[in-house]
Parts: structure tokens; C-alpha cells; sequence
């Protein structure tokens, strides 16, 4: 049975797409035939941070209207096997998203695909209420900030009431906190709020701590997603989130500013 | 609070000069029955006076709905004037377009549509206040806090699901019993009981909790809960934990400000002392 993950966030830029491709990458790499759609449609990201902007002929609107086939608009990615990526298009409006056409793509990608990555557009409005509503659990991206973590909040909220699970009283949908943008200096200097802070708010199982880090904007930039990136911390704390999402026990990392907690590492970080 | 659908403006190109946002806001409401310009100032005056922080400044909403006579577009603008004499500041008047609406422009605030929710009465003074329904129904006007989301409940009927993009779930039970909800209350839910209300679980910031009796909180109390809201003064509140943005009793308010800047050892009770709130160990 296929896996719907929707990435959501209710507040903008904290890191959604980033984290679709890394974690759509991910489990392409381990082996796991992955689709990560673009649900924000008229701003077309993903297809640039997956660098495949270039190959976009159909997209997912298009899909939708019966203008190209599934086979048509996938983008099968070039670095990682059993990936591929159906693209949001620049030009048209959210309207397009209507619940039956969306139901009918993802049956369809269902019967070929193991995860199907939904990517969400900000906001707590259709876009993203679409976006969320056949998702069978969610990655919800939250910065350590307090705009970011009631936002959070608030599309919980949405998931555990308007949700196709939650409409139809079935399982509830699974829910993962990923931490991004963390920055331990200042979460010690007191100006961001720690894990424990926003997991005491959020009160979700913990998935990942993403760092704050420069090798994530380089990375998109470059249109490689930042998992592929080995050297780079938040790659790392990526592809422990990965093993965590399958159900591998991965103690968190990067969690304390650096120099006071070599040894805490070196004994296998804390938690 | 108001279901305004999260927006953001994005340029593509030149770096964005702003963002649009939705927020919540809570208003007070004030429900007018019948006008008439003096017995309305003194009402008014009364009701402000029992609870004149609360009032400050406070954002009003004017809601014809209920107005059982004919109002006129100076009776309207004397209304609003009369309103802003008093501190308040009315932002929006609630009522239908084809029988306010070009009243309503000439008062310069924005015009809401119809709902078909029934706001719920707080008092804010229900020691002496008499109700709307023991007076004589001449002049009348209950001030209520309501949300001001589209998707209001029939006192009647159990909530259904919201539909509406960026509507809140709403949990009502109309129940003479205990309700017990075991989970966290989330930013933009809003449960209701016309009892007492158990949570078992966090209330966070933007979510808010109401019932007719007591509230016990097993969790921290950071979004708003507001006991006895038909009038019952001795309702209290339980929290393992206060850092709320508002708590009332039988309509008597501590904004966030005025709780922070009590000292309390956890966890607390909240109960009425006359006019007054206080907060203690228990
Ligand atoms: N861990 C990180 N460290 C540093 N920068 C980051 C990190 N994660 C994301 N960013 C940066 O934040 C910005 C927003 O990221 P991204 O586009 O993934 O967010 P989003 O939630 O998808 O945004 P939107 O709401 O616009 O769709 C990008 O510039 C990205 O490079
Ligand atoms: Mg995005």
C-alpha cells in the first residue's frame, strides 16, 4: 500500500520544500519508488531544488485537467533512482485543485508508487487543506520560533479535524515534528526556543532536528537536494529523519552548540 | 475569532515590500435590541464601568441580527459616536447588506455578513446585571464576547466539522453533564460545554475553552478559558499550569498581561472574589 506524506506547516518558508526533496530523496535512495508532488500551485519550487526546472513540459495542473497523462508529466530524477517529481505549474490558480481530481491522480500514482511526498503550499487554505486531506501521516515542518510553532498548531489542528481520516473517523493521521532551521547558539543565547519548548507545545513524536545551515541554501541553489550533500550536518540530520520515518531508532544529533557538547556527541548525543 | 484565510503575497523578483497575513482576533459584540440615544448611553456607560479594562480600547462589533425595531442611519452614526465616547472602538457592524448595508457606509466600518450563529451571552457584570430577558424589553443590549468566524454553532445542535478553509473546529456539547476531552486543545479549536469541562491535555496559545460550569485543565492553560459564561460566579477554573492569554469567570477578565504579572506556584485555581479575580494554590 502506497504511503501519502504530506509536508505541511501553515507557516511559509520554514522549510517545507526543502524537506520534501530530502525526504522524498531519502527513501528513493533506499530503494523505495517515491513521488514528490508540488501542491503549491502558481509558485513552483520543488522542480528548482530538485534541479529539473528544465525538464518540466506537463505538470500536475495539467494532470488534473486531463491535458497530459501521469506517464507525461512525471519527472523521473536524474541523480536518484526510483525518484520522481510531478511539478506544480507557475501559471495557473489554486482552483484547479479540486478534491476529486487530486484523489484520482494519487489512486493512480498509488498503484505504482510505495511514497507519495505532497509538498504543501503555506497558508491554512485550500491549497494546503488539499494538500493534507488524503495524507495518511504528516511531516510537520516547524522553525524553533513562536509564529511558526502556533501555526504548527493550528494545521495539527486542521489535520485532526478535516482530514479525509479524521472526515471518515479512521486512524488518525500519523504525525511527525521535524525541527528545522535550529540554530543551538541561539537557543542557548534564549532568542529561539529549544526542542523540548516546541515538542512540550506540539506535543507530536519528535522525527528530526534539522540545523540552520548555509550548505542548505547552496544546495538549492544548486538544485541537489541537501540529503545528497554528506558533509553537510543538516544532509545528515536529514537522513537520520529518513531512518526514523521507517521506524529505525537514530538518536538525534546536532542539538547543542558545538563546543560544550563534544563529549555528550561523542557518547551518541542526547535523547 | 475571525477565519481569515492565510494569505501571502509573494514577489518573485524584487525582494517583497510586505506580507499579507491572517490573524485572530477576538471582539467584543455588542447585540443591540432597540435604540433609543439616552437609555443606550446610560446602559452602555453601566456595562463599561463594571469592567472598564476589559473595555479599553477593546475592537467592537455592532450586531444588528437581533434588532427587533427599525433603526435610521443617524440613530447608527449617534450609536457609534456613542461608542467611541465610551473608549470602545466599533470596527464592524454585523447584519444584512440589503437592509444596513448603505447605513452602514455611510458609518465608514466594514459591513460583515449574516451569520446564523447564536453569539453566547457573557455578562460582564451578572452579579446585578439583569438579563436581557428580565427586563421589560424596551432598550436592551447584551454585550457578548463571540468569535467572529462565519462558522458559528447553534446553541441546539452539536457542532459539525467546519468546512470552511481557515475555520476552526468547534466542539460544543449542550450536555448537562461533564464533558471529558482527552486531548490537547490546538490553536484555533474551541470547545464548549454547558457543564463542567475536563481537559485532559495542554490548551495552547489561540485555542479556547468555555463552559457554563468549572474548567479543569490537566495541562498548561496558554490560550483562553472562560468559566461559568451564563453567569455563575462560583465556577472556577484548574490549571496544572496558567500562562493563558485571557481567563474569565462569570464575565470578570485577566488579560495575559495582568496574569503574568502575578506570582502563583502551580499548579493553580482561579475563582471569583467579589468583582474580582484571584489566582492561587490550591
Ligand atoms: N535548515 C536550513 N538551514 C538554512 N536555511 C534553510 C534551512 N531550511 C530551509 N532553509 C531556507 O529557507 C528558505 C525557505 O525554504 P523552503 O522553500 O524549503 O520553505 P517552504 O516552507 O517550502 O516555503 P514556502 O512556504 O514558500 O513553500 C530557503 O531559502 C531555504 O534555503
Ligand atoms: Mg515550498
Amino acid at each position: 500500500m502506497a504511503k501519502i506524506i504530506v509536508v505541511t506547516s501553515g507557516k511559509g518558508g520554514v522549510g517545507k520544500t526543502t524537506t520534501s526533496a530530502a525526504i522524498g530523496t531519502g527513501l528513493a535512495q533506499r530503494g523505495n519508488k517515491t513521488v514528490i508532488i508540488d501542491f503549491d500551485v502558481g509558485l513552483r519550487n520543488l522542480d528548482l531544488i530538485m534541479g529539473c526546472e528544465r525538464r518540466v513540459v506537463y505538470d500536475f495542473v495539467n494532470v488534473l485537467q486531463g491535458e497530459a497523462s501521469l506517464t507525461q508529466a512525471l519527472i523521473k530524477d536524474k541523480r536518484t533512482d526510483n525518484l520522481f517529481i510531478l511539478p506544480a505549474s507557475q501559471t495557473r490558480d489554486k482552483d484547479a485543485l479540486t478534491q476529486e481530481g487530486v484523489q484520482k491522480t494519487l489512486d493512480e500514482l498509488a498503484q505504482t508508487f510505495e511514497y507519495i511526498i505532497c509538498d504543501s503550499p503555506a497558508g491554512i487554505e485550500k491549497g494546503a487543506q488539499m494538500a493534507l486531506y488524503f495524507a495518511d501521516q504528516a511531516i510537520i515542518v516547524t522553525n524553533p520560533e513562536v509564529s511558526s510553532v502556533r501555526d504548527s498548531d493550528r494545521i495539527l489542528g486542521i489535520l485532526q479535524s478535516k482530514s479525509l481520516r479524521a472526515e471518515t473517523g479512521g486512524e488518525p493521521v500519523q504525525e511527525h515534528l521535524l525541527l528545522t532551521r535550529y540554530n543551538p547558539t541561539r537557543v542557548a543565547a534564549g532568542e529561539m526556543l529549544s526542542v523540548e519548548d516546541v515538542e512540550d507545545i506540539l506535543a507530536i513524536p519528535l522525527l528530526g532536528v534539522i540545523p540552520e545551515s548555509e550548505s542548505v541554501l547552496k544546495a538549492s541553489n544548486q538544485g541537489t537536494p541537501v540529503i545528497l550533500d554528506e558533509d553537510a550536518e543538516a544532509g545528515q540530520a536529514y537522513d537520520d529523519a529518513v531512518e526514523r520515518l521507517l521506524g529505525n531508532e537514530k538518536p538525534h544529533r546536532f542539538l547543542d552548540v558545538k563546543k560544550t557538547s563534544f563529549f555528550k556527541r561523542l557518547l551518541g548525543g542526547k535523547t | 475569532m475571525v477565519g481569515f484565510i492565510f494569505l501571502e503575497i509573494k514577489a518573485t523578483v524584487t525582494d517583497p515590500l510586505f506580507q499579507i497575513k491572517g490573524t485572530s482576533l477576538t471582539v467584543v459584540v455588542l447585540e443591540l435590541y432597540n435604540y433609543s440615544p439616552s437609555d443606550f448611553l446610560s446602559q452602555l456607560t453601566d456595562k463599561v464601568q463594571a469592567a472598564a479594562h476589559f473595555f479599553e480600547q477593546s475592537p467592537v462589533l455592532i450586531n444588528l441580527e437581533k434588532l427587533v425595531s427599525d433603526i435610521q442611519a443617524a440613530d447608527l452614526l449617534n450609536l457609534v459616536d456613542q461608542c467611541r465616547q465610551l473608549r470602545l472602538q466599533p470596527v464592524a457592524i454585523r447584519g444584512s447588506h440589503d437592509q444596513f448595508g448603505a447605513m452602514v457606509e455611510q458609518t465608514g466600518l466594514a459591513l460583515l455578513p449574516e451569520t446564523r450563529s447564536k453569539d453566547r451571552p457573557l455578562e460582564t457584570n451578572p452579579v446585578t446585571d439583569k438579563t436581557p430577558e428580565a427586563t421589560d424589553g424596551a432598550d436592551k443590549s447584551a454585550i457578548d464576547t463571540t468569535n467572529t468566524g462565519s462558522n458559528g454553532t447553534p446553541d441546539n445542535e452539536p457542532a459539525p466539522a467546519a468546512v470552511e478553509a481557515g475555520a476552526e473546529e468547534i466542539t460544543t456539547s449542550q450536555d448537562q453533564t461533564t464533558q471529558i476531552i482527552s486531548r490537547q486543545i490546538r490553536s484555533g479549536q474551541q470547545v464548549y460545554s454547558a457543564a463542567d469541562l475536563i481537559i485532559i491535555g495542554n490548551v495552547n496559545e489561540g485555542a479556547e475553552v468555555l463552559a457554563q460550569g468549572n474548567i479543569h485543565i490537566y495541562g498548561t492553560l496558554r490560550g483562553r478559558a472562560l468559566a461559568g459564561v451564563q453567569g455563575n460566579t462560583k465556577a472556577r477554573i484548574f490549571c496544572q499550569q496558567l500562562s493563558a492569554e485571557l481567563i474569565a469567570i462569570a464575565g470578570n477578565f485577566l488579560p495575559s498581561e495582568a496574569i503574568h504579572q502575578q506570582n502563583y506556584p502551580d499548579p493553580v485555581q482561579v475563582y471569583r472574589n467579589g468583582e474580582n479575580l484571584e489566582i492561587s494554590a490550591y
